[in-house]
This record gives C-alpha cells, structure tokens and sequence, in this order.
C-alpha cells in the first residue's frame, strides 16, 4: 500500500533524513509532502488527503503544537495521525504533545529503528523488507 | 550545576554524533574557548539562545570541510551533490539537537524553550566578550577529520 506522508521541519537536511529513513524502514512506495512550519503545513492539507503527519515542534511561524491543535479544530483534519519528532524532552512538553493530540512522539537524535517501530505501530508493517542500514537510494531534497 | 551541566553536554554531544552522525569522537573540556586550536581559519558558526531554569546560548564551531563531510555522513549523499544550504541546514540541526539533547538529560522535570539556531560569523563570534554574570563551558570535540568546539554560555 502506498501511503502519503507530510513532514513537518523547518529543516531541509532533517526532512530528508527523515524521508531516507522511512523509505529504508520499508515503505518505499510511501509518497512525501514537506512544510517548513506548521502554517505551511495546513496550507498543504487543503488539497491532499494524507495518511501520516510527521512533525517538529520548534518552529518559526507555527509550531508543531499549534499545528496539532489547529487540525483537531478541524473535522477531517483531526483523524490524520500526528507523529512528533523533535529535541523537546521534558516530560511536561512530550504530555502536552500527547494531550493535544499526538499518537506519538520519537526524540532527535533517533535511531532507524525508532522510526520504524513508531511507523509499524501507527501504519501497519511494510510491504517492503527495507533495510534500515544500507539506506542507499537516491536522495531527494 | 556547571559540573552537571558540563556532564549532560558531554552525553548530549556522544549521542547525537555517534547516532545520527556515525562518528567516533574524543571530548576534553575547558573554561575558555581559547583551549579551541582549530588547523584552519575557514570556520562554520551557528548560535542558539535558550531560556528555562538557566538561561544563555550555545555556540558550535566547525571547520568548513569538517562540516562538509559531516553533512555528507547527516545525509548519506555524496559531498558533489551537497548545497550550501544542506551544509547550513546540517550544522543548525545539530546545535539545535546538542541544545535539546543537553537540557533533557539535564534535567527532563523543567521545559527548557529553545531558539531558532541561526548561523554566524565564526571569527566575530569567537572574538565576542561573554555578557558579565555569566559564566561557559567549553566542549573540544576531536573527530579524525578535525576539531570542532561547543560553547555553552549561561547563567
């Protein structure tokens, strides 16, 4: 099954980590939409349908939290998973991630295989083998 | 705290090179960022401002190339088709993951707010006086392919 997925980070070299990441857990078919913040985001979610949403926290313009409650405000918005990758750690932020809406959250720095558990989790297992260590296909920025 | 503090850099900094980054490192510290002896003047800076419990900036030094080769590992993609901006893009990621990384070892009980990490010019930066009340520690990071420092500043 091909799924579309939408990352969230106003980081261009993280973004691509990601997508790599994800692409070499197995869901090599998955296609990819990216934000730069969460604003972007929303303006993305107007015409696509997505299975996924992958997002930072630290943001300019609008953070993954706000992103998060803006979509919940929404009524077809509010069924897309939000999964949160960001270096916030504190226990009090990673609860209000959960209570706004999050499915869950994964801490940079994260493993390849961090990745791929939370997707299983939240997607279901991938089709493909996938092989988290090699991660050799093109990049694409 | 400075010793705590000083600690959680130091774990911050393993784990975010050795786990997203792929590299061996060797870490001595010091009070002064004058212990930095980088082999070039062709240096990479980024800044970035915290505030919670303490408050300050974290300031990361790279050579240029050493960033570059850095960015090549980040990315898994070969240096001829790595921009300015991915070497950029790189260097902010990883300050902004130090920083992060830092405090929730530090201290997982208190919301630390972390800026938006901007890059700076590495000499002016270098030569810039620490505000009076605060006080640094600074992190020597020694890879294979050459030295790079972080600078803690806070109060």
């Amino acid at each position: 099954m091909a799924y579309k997925i939408l990352v969230v980070d106003d980081s261009l070299p993280m973004r691509a980590v990601i997508k790599k990441t994800i692409k070499a857990s197995g869901y090599g078919t998955t296609d990819f939409m990216e934000a730069s913040n969460g604003r972007e985001a929303l303006e993305q979610m107007e015409s696509e349908w997505l299975d996924l949403v992958i997002t930072d926290y630290n943001m300019p313009k609008m953070n993954g939290l706000q992103l998060i409650e803006e979509m919940k405000k929404d009524e077809v918005l509010k069924a897309i998973p939000v999964l949160v990758v960001t270096t916030e750690g504190s226990r009090a932020k990673v609860d209000e991630f959960m209570e706004k809406g999050a499915v869950d959250y994964v801490k940079k720095p994260f493993t390849p295989e961090e990745i791929r558990q939370k997707l299983t989790q939240i997607l279901g297992e991938a089709e493909d083998e996938g092989d988290v260590e090699d991660g050799d296909e093109d990049f694409d920025f | 705290m400075k010793e705590t503090l000083k600690t959680a850099m130091r774990t911050s900094i393993s784990e975010v090179f050795e786990t997203m980054l792929f590299m061996s490192l060797e870490l001595s510290d010091d009070n002064k960022l004058d212990a930095y002896k980088p082999s070039t003047t062709d240096l990479k800076a980024c800044k970035l401002e915290f505030n919670g419990k303490l408050n300050g900036y974290f300031e990361l030094y790279i050579p240029a190339d050493l960033l570059l080769s850095t960015t090549e590992s980040f990315l898994g993609e070969e240096q001829k088709n790595i921009a300015a901006e991915h070497a950029d893009g790189t260097l902010m990621e990883i300050l902004n993951m130090l920083g992060g990384n830092t405090f929730s070892t530090l201290d997982r009980e208190t919301v630390y707010d972390l800026g938006i990490p901007t890059i700076t010019d590495a000499q002016n930066l270098m030569q810039a006086e620490v505000p009076g009340g605060k006080d640094q520690i600074v992190i020597i990071i020694e890879t294979i392919e050459g030295v790079m420092a972080l600078r803690c500043v806070f109060a």
